[in-house]
């Protein structure tokens, strides 16, 4: 026969773990937390890199995830602190380092496009000095607006 | 038994030792780099021999001031792999030559480097800079809106020869260990 003290220590045990989930889950939650969602599209980690120096170019990096049925165009993209952003891509082949500028960007069904240093970039141009920027995504006739930070790179 | 229990125990010395070995990188002289007579234009405007910018650690990097993407994410890859590291710090040279002299000049240069305070900035007309290109095996072309140009940083050794090529885009971890272990080789600690 199971003793009583047994039974409430097993059920402390017991809420002791969901409890444990729960904040675990809160945790993921809250750190997954998208910036923006508009139009089945979610947008995540934005922010434009501090500029090195005095320079007024630079870039930004984030991810858009598309959780809509039909694939997505990204086809141009402002911030309110530049003079102008372009869509661009580093590309690292045969030794070499080179930039390209990308008409649009195709963002398949679940699929996600990943913005990061040393890939596809939003190339910003006549940075001006400021700590939060609005940056504006145009998909064909839809647009999405949200502000993002100005701060240092995430490097790995 | 003894004797299977001497062996599990060779086999598992065996295996750590290649593991570690694996890890050991292996420096050789490659027929690559500055000569006694390299002078280009440095960051504060003086032509200048670039033997005297070398430290015990040496790395060499091409790249340009308006690069927005790929020079200031080696250059803070490399700031994070320096970390807190005094004796990293004290004994790390980044030589930054830019390949586009036409935008870069030795102020700008300057100014762009002054958050790595271990780096050092030169420049040179396109003749001085193809010449130095060659020495490495490196590369730089002026495309429309941007440069394409050579991928690595060359890690030197005293006399400026390169020994070892790492990739700009290299994680953090590697370009540290890069550092750690040719500081061990150059002044054995």
């Amino acid at each position: 026969m199971t003793r009583p003290d047994a039974v409430s220590h097993k059920s402390r045990q017991t809420l002791f773990a969901a409890f444990a989930i729960l904040l675990i889950a809160l945790l993921f939650l809250a750190c997954n937390r998208p910036q923006h969602r508009a139009h089945d599209l979610v947008f995540r980690d934005w922010y434009v890199a501090t500029p090195m120096g005095n320079g007024t170019m630079t870039v930004a990096y984030g991810s858009i995830e598309n959780v809509g049925a039909g694939e997505r165009h990204l086809v141009a993209v402002s911030l309110s602190c530049a003079d102008s952003a372009e869509l661009h891509e580093t590309i690292t082949a045969g030794g070499r380092v080179s930039m390209r500028a990308l008409p649009s960007v195709i963002i398949q069904p679940t699929g996600e496009a990943r913005f990061v240093p040393g890939g596809k970039h939003l190339m910003v141009f006549g940075f001006k000095k400021s700590e939060e920027c609005r940056v504006k995504f145009t998909f064909g006739a839809e647009e999405a607006v949200f502000a993002i930070p100005v701060r240092p790179r995430d490097l790995k | 038994m003894i004797r299977i229990q001497y062996l599990t125990k060779i086999s598992l010395l065996w295996i750590f030792m290649a593991a570690c070995g694996g890890d050991r990188i292996r420096f050789q002289e490659l027929p690559l780099g500055l000569s006694e007579t390299t002078a280009l234009l440095s960051q504060d405007g003086a032509r200048e021999n670039l033997t005297t910018a070398l430290k015990p650690i040496t790395l060499l990097f091409f790249g340009y001031t308006r690069c927005p993407d790929f020079c200031p994410m080696t250059l803070h890859k490399l700031q994070a792999a320096v970390g807190d590291d005094t004796k990293l710090k004290e004994n790390l040279r980044l030589v930054f030559i830019s390949v586009d002299p036409k935008n870069d000049k030795p102020v700008k240069i300057k100014n762009y480097l002054a958050a790595f305070p271990y780096a050092r900035g030169f420049t040179g007309n396109s003749e001085e800079l193809r010449v130095i290109e060659k020495a490495f095996g490196a590369f730089s072309k002026q495309e429309p809106a941007t440069i394409s140009h050579s991928l690595y940083l060359y890690l030197l050794n005293n006399q400026g020869r390169v020994i070892h090529l790492i990739r700009s885009d290299a994680p953090v971890a590697e370009l540290r260990k890069v550092m750690l272990q040719a500081l061990e080789a150059e002044t054995g600690t």
